[in-house]
């Protein structure tokens, strides 16, 4: 059996041999390969009319990019899920103000916030200001992925938010300190989703 | 991150994280919670055993439990048990205002004096707590 190694260096030898893409393609499948291994072979070589084969970039994936973007989404899920909290907390102590329970909830938010918000800050400032820097960076997969799992996130957070109210609605819950926590989750979810994905677009999202 | 929602950012979470610290005060105020939080159970403490004392245990199914370690945790100094025929009352000094702990509905304040009191509930002799 050969590995996908073989594959790119045979491709890479037939190209620079002089066959033309469909032959390969064809040799290909009589060999086993399938359609969608033997495209993502060929595509890794420009189709200009240049010997030897020119190499088109590939998108990379990284044990850095792991590690910054694994961080960065750890501490902006644990920084707004704890936001959320502290916010949540706040409204009840303003509307009703007999809990004391709600302290140690209170510490505790406000221990993440400070530790993850300069992170999240920091991380991010850097990140971007690599990118612009070398924009081929911007092929990372890791970073392609954490910016679509924070999407996936924010946008199913949103949606839960959404289904809370109108339940709340039909139970004769919704009461003004429901609607501002509800508005609460919404507004932090939303701003995510909506820099993320605005980011996406920009191709720049940090 | 473009210069105004960065700024924005801090600002939303600066003002949550200090308008957090201004609702629950500093660890002062946490440390006098939990001495505050001590002298309510000690005083409870205090009671039990001397309800369990007066009646010679028969109110409890448990064994009588001495209470006689329980002392201020701040000053040290013991508490104040006042004792009657048929009530009696023990006493701390809490540190921090008491309208917002429901916890201690039970107690009763002469400014920062707060008194657990006790009655004998006449036909069933039982000791039962003084409410307001």
């Amino acid at each position: 059996m050969a590995s996908s190694k073989d594959l790119a260096v045979f491709v890479r030898d037939a190209l620079s041999a002089g066959k033309n893409r469909a032959e390969i393609a064809s040799v290909l499948t009589q060999a086993g390969w399938s359609t969608h291994e033997i495209t993502d072979a060929l595509d890794g070589w420009a189709d200009v009319p240049f010997a030897p084969p020119v190499p088109r970039p590939q998108t990379v994936v990284t044990a850095r990019d792991f590690f910054i973007y694994a961080l960065m989404f750890g501490a902006l899920l644990f920084g707004a899920g704890y936001l959320v909290g502290l916010l949540h907390a706040l409204i009840d102590h303003l509307l009703d103000a007999s809990a004391r329970t709600a302290d140690h909830r209170i510490r505790w938010a406000v221990a993440v916030l400070i530790v993850t918000l300069p992170l999240y800050l920091w991380l991010a400032t850097r990140e971007r200001a690599r990118l612009a820097a070398d924009p081929a960076l911007q092929r990372s997969a890791i970073r392609n992925w954490m910016t679509y799992v924070t999407l996936l996130f924010a946008a199913a957070v949103l949606l839960g938010d959404l289904v809370a109210v109108i339940y709340a609605f039909l139970n004769g819950d919704f009461t003004l300190q429901f609607a501002l926590k509800a508005l609460v989750v919404a507004g932090i979810a939303g701003g995510i989703f909506g820099y993320y994905r605005a980011g996406d677009g920009r191709g720049a999202a940090v | 991150m473009n210069k105004l929602l960065f700024v924005a950012v801090i600002a939303v979470v600066s003002g949550a994280v200090v308008s957090g610290l201004a609702v629950v005060g500093g660890p002062g105020q946490a440390r006098a919670e939990k001495r505050d939080d001590q002298r309510f159970a000690d005083l409870h403490r205090i009671a039990d055993a001397i309800i369990c004392d007066a009646g010679d245990g028969r109110a409890f199914s448990r064994a009588c439990r001495s209470a006689a370690d329980a002392t201020d945790p701040q000053t040290g100094a013991a508490y104040e048990v006042t004792q009657g025929e048929d009530a009696f009352q023990v006493c701390a000094r809490f540190e921090l205002a008491q309208a917002e702990s429901p916890m201690r509905d039970a107690l009763h304040f002469d400014r920062a004096r707060g008194c657990l009191r006790y009655q004998l509930a006449q036909p069933s002799k039982q000791w039962v707590i003084e409410g307001h």
